[in-house]
């Protein structure tokens, strides 16, 4: 993998921990002192000035530059551990798979979702930083991704169980193929509506229905025309791609052929010029 | 209304990639990752409209249906497509694979025809094996100023088909190969002149990240074998109402009457 330059620590370091103090509640530290413009007076802060200790009164009057950078805060967490921000590249086990994720009760399978929403969201704010150049270990997000689309699936397998057990029925958004104005089939999505279709002046116009037309038989013939060609096209293809293999393989598994390629007559091919040529290039 | 073309190019979906091109799977083992980062990193997409309907959905990308020696998620298999430049390898399909990192096989043409070696690298692709150290090919180390550095030997790719054969343990020498079962139920290698079985090497486990499951180091966020107890119980809920259980949601309202279409 490609090695990352030292630069960005520090611009990170930078960007990163510097801002974070100001969301930072001061009863987290007491050193942070937070001014509010607002609500001020100078009879309170006077109060406050004397409730501290001694030790600690000195520093409430100072800049906030003069925390240090190691503090910790929960909006760290929105970017990489900083032990790995040294590294060229990051590798992490494999994703969840459904065989895994099955083993897990609902709550579990709940809060792992939280955890890899963070995990996610992380990997996104640092492939932004890192937009012109690599991110170590970039296999990462589809990782997370792919074992969140697999924990999806497995929260559908088990709600379709019980809708099936209790009503016969998926439970999910119906789907139906309908036909278009110009003769298109077309996989329509139910939504949920609260007033019938034949009011629904908005959907009908939205989706009219399929009308027998001169125009639609003209377009229909000419689309499915096009289909035909494309089909046939396709087939030249195959054919030529066949000739090729045989011109090259000579003992090629004819069977083999045969099944990746039931519209070809592979037999009458091997007989033809085309597949007896030189040798290959 | 008039149908144009441009109407009805969102309704065409692009064509499936050819079983010839596609990712074998040899290769999604040794890698250990998802096959959607091999396919984004094989086709090295250079520009793509964004989504939305004001948009033709249009990219700008590199020849895809080419894998060589470079492995499709490597730095170096970008360069090597364009290298290629449109050049499109015709493949011979074969029914069954024999061949995996770690095997001894026999090499039956070339400079190096009867020499017997190890299998370091397999292409499945291609119907490609590596040998180490074997049928190399000397190629000299050019400067900017086209002076000669050095030499370097490369191992060239071997076809699987006709150029290598897989070697019987009992007596080295080559033989062919056909899959079988043993009683037990495990699929294995068997030869057909000896009907000795062929035992998988330990390197064919080997993965992109580490050589086996015992030397490879744990990650922080990884999970532990410890956390991966069963914990399912089977109940007449969904994944919503058990959730809102647990939390005390407690919802009593009636539902508005609504129309499905």
């Amino acid at each position: 993998m490609v090695s990352r330059p030292l630069k960005y620590f520090g611009s990170l370091l930078h960007l990163v921990s510097t801002p974070l103090r100001s969301f930072r509640p001061a009863s987290v530290n007491s050193k942070i002192h937070v001014f509010d413009f607002h609500s001020s007076s100078p009879r309170q802060n006077e109060e406050k000035k004397e409730s501290l200790p001694a030790n600690q009164s000195s520093s409430v009057q100072s800049s906030p530059s003069n925390v240090t950078a190691e503090e910790s805060s929960p909006m760290d967490e929105f970017f990489e551990p900083k032990e790995n921000w040294a590294k060229g590249d990051i590798t992490v086990g494999r994703s969840w798979r459904k065989d895994d994720l099955r083993l897990k009760s609902n709550t579990d399978l709940h809060k792992l979702w939280y955890v890899l929403l963070k995990e996610r969201n992380m990997l996104l704010t640092m492939a932004d930083i890192y937009q012109f150049n690599i991110l170590p270990g970039p296999e990462r997000i589809y990782k997370v991704e792919e074992s969140m689309k697999n924990l999806e699936d497995v929260v559908r397998e088990r709600n379709r169980a019980y809708f099936e057990l209790e009503t016969g029925e998926t439970g999910e958004r119906r789907c139906k193929y309908e036909l278009t104005r110009i003769g298109l089939w077309r996989l329509h999505k139910m939504q949920q509506h609260t007033i019938p279709k034949r009011l629904n002046k908005k959907w009908l116009e939205k989706y009219p229905q399929f009308i027998e037309d001169e125009q639609v038989d003209q377009f229909l013939t000419l689309y499915r025309e096009k289909l035909l060609n494309k089909k046939k096209r396709a087939k030249v293809g195959d054919r030529k791609h066949v000739e090729e293999l045989l011109k090259r393989f000579p003992n090629v598994d004819r069977k083999l052929l045969q099944e990746k390629y039931p519209e070809l007559d592979i037999e009458k091919i091997s007989q033809t010029r085309a597949a007896h040529g030189p040798h290959p290039r | 209304m008039r149908f144009t073309l441009t109407l009805l190019r969102r309704w065409n979906r692009p064509p499936p990639t050819p079983p010839e091109y596609q990712i074998a799977e040899t290769t999604k083992k040794y890698a250990n990752l998802p096959e959607k980062y091999m396919e984004d990193t094989k086709k090295l997409v250079y520009y793509r409209t964004p989504r939305g309907i004001n948009y033709r959905p249009k990219k700008l990308n590199l020849f895809q249906n080419y894998i060589g020696v470079a492995r499709p998620w490597s730095a170096e298999s970008p360069q090597e497509i364009s290298e290629a430049d449109g050049f499109v390898p015709y493949v011979e399909p074969l029914r069954d694979w024999f061949f995996f990192r770690g095997d001894r096989v026999q090499i039956l043409t070339g400079k190096d025809k009867g020499k017997q070696g190890i299998i370091d690298m397999v292409i499945q692709e291609r119907n490609w094996v590596i040998i180490r150290g074997l049928n190399t090919e000397i190629v000299p180390q050019k400067d900017d100023d086209d002076a000669i550095i050095g030499y370097s030997s490369t191992e060239r790719p071997l076809l699987v088909n006709t150029q290598v054969s897989l070697v019987d343990p009992g007596d080295l020498l080559p033989t062919e190969v056909e899959w079988s079962w043993t009683e037990e139920g495990e699929k294995v290698r068997v030869s057909k002149r000896t009907g000795r079985i062929i035992p998988m090497s330990r390197r064919n486990e080997e993965t992109f990240q580490y050589q086996s499951k015992e030397t490879y180091a744990e990650n922080a966020k990884d999970t532990r074998k410890e956390d991966m107890q069963i914990t399912f119980a089977p109940k007449l809920m969904t994944f919503e109402m058990e959730i809102a259980q647990e939390l005390g949601i407690e919802d009593d309202r009636i539902p508005k009457k609504t129309y499905w279409y």
